[in-house]
């Protein structure tokens, strides 16, 4: 079930439950949500969703900084080549360490050489307080790349992580509308940067600018915009 | 059996040395949970505080305070300078505490540190209204005395500010200025050091600093009980009892009733130290 | 005695914030009272030195810069009394070993500077998604050489005042007080109480001051809210 209040922080979230379930059963507290004290309250501003069924509370909120969650997908640049591996910057505090064995079927002999400045699609592995975050390139549970890894070519910008995270859904108004206009290929990453990849330079400056506009466009204004943006190309 | 008894007694001071060493907030708990402090003081109760005028000879006026460890030398130099253009008619009073190496290791040499920048300016926004700095002018527009006022640590144990404070009221006390004129002719000033007049300060100040230590308020609180306090309240008061400042910074929110309290405690303060001052 | 910009006594000066203005940090704010206008930015979390780092928090970095002029000691008595205000409102032990750098600039200083400082801090550290405890809201207070109590002073105001007085107070605080609880109940979070006053006097402006700050939370509640209905429209509706 979907809530649609606002929070701000400080605010008490009253976590009472509508069913007469004991009282000391356990609640999950997603991001924005903390036990302050002896009470639940929200500690970032934003919509407070809740799963009542999960008894599950959290806050999804617009920011510009990335905080690595582990298997989030993010695009990155990496910066330095060390000994075990890259170092890549996804816009997190501390820059990701991505292993030199970390992409589908990398054995010590043959394995992908990427220079600095080189743009990567990863999944974060390790995402805790005190190690420095770690990404790969394939998802480690199957073995398969399942479309990480080197992304050549193309074009990267920045976005809040907000409409990265709608962007992410298959169903993003904007990048529908843009699909059914022109080919393309974009990789969004949760760390508020996507990568868009097309046959011409104007192409790419009109999908990255169509992107950028959705920010605070509905699904019906969205597809206006791109209509008009396609008309004058 | 006298061996035996002194190794235990070396071991036991031995234990609560290293206990205070190795954790030193637990150790602070101990005696606060106890309605006492480490040094044997009851919350309310301020270090021994010694007031002596006239310490540096060199200098104006001068003074030197000791609250408990914590030790300060305070010296005014006056010199003559022009005066600003928005403001002719009177002088400057400027401030520096100076928190070196010297005074403790958590002071590092160089930059004055944002500690020593905050008490300064803190200082000088008291006593911006305590002197008047009209009586420093020499000649409306052509030349008035500015005193610099040095407040130097020389050992720190906590509560810099009441110290500093208690400095400088002492050294403004002690400061003479010799009676000085301005000769329009070549536009010199020439002192007269025979003639030496006191500065009338519109009011004493006397500060008084507390700490919240976990939820303890203590006063006056020592470099150690500092080190766990993050909230502190400065409440400083007028020779006629009137309020100067009440300044509450710090991490933990105070209750008003807390504040209050701090209030009262420093009129007790106030009437203890204008003794000694 | 009316006030020369027609204000009663405890009328506070038009506010006006925007939300994230500057686009190359992770957070900002303007908020501004009458002609007094501060800008705050905020980093975080970032990278933080070697040197500085703490491993069970983030490190807290306050710059304010004045309006005009080179920064000295006065900016670092602005910044301490900010990060102060803000050590324990920002939840610093969620971003271990990163900084939470704050970034201050005053626009204009028509009197209330350091109660805009601090309430520009906390809009801009709510749009950086910094993780806090509670909001913050600061409101100043003059008692004049007649003895009336004036809150939000300008500059004018305050210079010819017999004593100023600046609170800050956490939002929950500002709540209780607003449901009937007594100002004697509350805790500020920051006092600067300077000049010649009396203990009436102070608390006097207590309550001006609190009854100040609850309108200037609700102020920053409506803007903050405004901010996350426009931006999130397609994801609520």
């Amino acid at each position: 079930m979907a809530e649609t209040k606002v929070v701000l922080p400080g605010d008490i979230i009253d976590t009472s439950l509508d069913s007469d379930e004991e009282e000391s059963s356990v609640l999950r507290l997603g991001p924005g949500v903390a036990q302050i004290d002896e009470q639940v309250s929200a500690v970032a501003a934003g919509v407070l969703h809740s799963d009542n069924e999960k008894k599950q509370w959290w806050v999804v909120s617009n920011k510009r900084r990335y905080v690595p969650a582990e298997g989030e997908p993010v695009v990155g640049v990496v910066v330095a080549r060390h000994g075990e591996g890259y170092r890549v910057d996804i816009g997190s505090a501390q820059g990701a360490l991505l292993p030199l064995l970390a992409f589908e079927g990398a054995t010590k002999r043959n394995k992908p050489n990427l220079a600095v400045g080189t743009v990567v699609y990863a999944r974060v592995a390790v995402a805790n307080s005190v190690m420095d975050p770690e990404i790969e390139c394939y998802n480690s549970h199957t073995g398969k790349s399942e479309g990480y890894g080197e992304l050549a070519g193309g074009f990267m910008f920045k976005c809040s992580l907000g409409l990265a995270r709608r962007l992410i859904d298959s169903k993003a108004p904007v990048l529908n509308a843009l699909g059914s206009g022109i080919p393309f290929e974009v990789a969004v990453g949760l760390n508020g940067r996507v990568w868009i990849n097309t046959e011409a330079p104007a192409t790419t400056v009109l999908i990255a600018n169509a992107i950028k506009n959705s920010e605070f466009l509905d699904a019906k204004q969205c597809r206006q915009m791109v209509k008009e943006l396609l008309e004058k190309q | 059996m006298d061996m035996d008894d002194t190794s235990e007694q070396q071991q036991v001071a031995f234990a609560m040395h290293t206990f205070e060493r190795i954790h030193h907030t637990e150790f602070q708990r101990r005696f606060l949970s106890q309605n006492t402090r480490h040094d044997g003081r009851a919350f309310s109760q301020f270090r021994a505080t010694h007031v002596t005028k006239g310490t540096v000879s060199t200098a104006q006026g001068s003074s030197t305070v000791r609250i408990g460890n914590t030790t300060v030398v305070c010296g005014i130099k006056a010199e003559v300078s022009e005066p600003d253009v928005k403001t002719p008619n009177e002088g400057y009073l400027v401030t520096n505490v100076e928190l070196s190496p010297m005074c403790s290791a958590r002071f590092r040499p160089g930059a004055p540190s944002d500690e020593a920048q905050v008490a300064s300016e803190h200082i000088h926004r008291l006593f911006g209204k305590a002197v008047d700095l009209a009586t420093l002018c020499i000649e409306s527009g052509q030349a008035v005395w500015s005193l610099s006022a040095d407040i130097v640590c020389l050992k720190y144990d906590g509560n810099i500010l009441d110290t500093a404070i208690l400095a400088l009221v002492a050294a403004l006390e002690d400061l003479r200025l010799p009676e000085a004129q301005l000769d329009s002719a070549t536009g010199v000033v020439s002192a007269d050091r025979t003639i030496a007049r006191q500065l009338t300060l519109r009011k004493r100040l006397f500060p008084a600093t507390f700490a919240l230590v976990d939820t303890y308020l203590v006063a006056d609180a020592d470099d150690a009980e500092e080190q766990l306090a993050t909230t502190s309240v400065l409440v400083v008061l007028d020779d006629s009892g009137r309020l100067a400042n009440i300044w509450k910074r710090g991490a933990c929110p105070v209750s008003n009733e807390t504040i209050h309290q701090c209030i009262e405690s420093a009129v007790e303060r106030a009437e203890t130290i204008s003794k000694t001052l | 005695m009316p006030r020369p910009d027609r204000r009663e006594n405890d009328q506070i000066r038009a506010l006006h914030s925007i939300l994230g203005l500057l686009n190359r940090v992770d957070g900002s704010a303007q908020f501004s009272a009458g002609s007094t206008s501060v800008y705050c930015g905020v980093y975080g979390p970032v990278d933080v030195k070697v040197y500085d780092e703490k491993l069970d928090r983030a490190v807290i970095e306050v710059k304010f810069r004045p309006a005009a002029g080179v920064s000295g000691t006065k900016d670092r008595w602005v910044e301490s009394a900010v990060r102060g205000t803000f050590e324990r409102e920002i939840l610093a032990q969620m971003h271990p070993r990163t900084l939470i750098q704050i970034n201050i600039q005053a626009r204009e200083d028509d009197g209330s500077a350091d109660a805009a400082a601090i309430n520009a801090t906390t809009m801009a550290l709510v749009d950086a998604g910094v993780p806090l405890r509670d909001m913050v809201a600061a409101a100043s207070c003059a008692v004049l050489a007649d003895g009336a109590a004036v809150v939000d002073p300008t500059l004018e105001e305050a210079a010819a005042a017999q004593s100023v007085h600046t609170f800050a107070f956490a939002g929950s605080d500002i709540g209780r007080a607003g449901s009937g609880g007594a100002s004697g109940s509350t805790s500020p979070v920051y006092v600067d109480s300077r000049g010649d006053f009396s203990v009436a006097d102070y608390d006097r402006c207590y309550d001006l001051c609190l009854r100040s700050a609850q309108r200037v939370l609700a102020f920053m509640r409506t803007a903050i809210e405004g901010k996350i209905a426009k931006e999130s429209q397609i994801s609520v509706v």
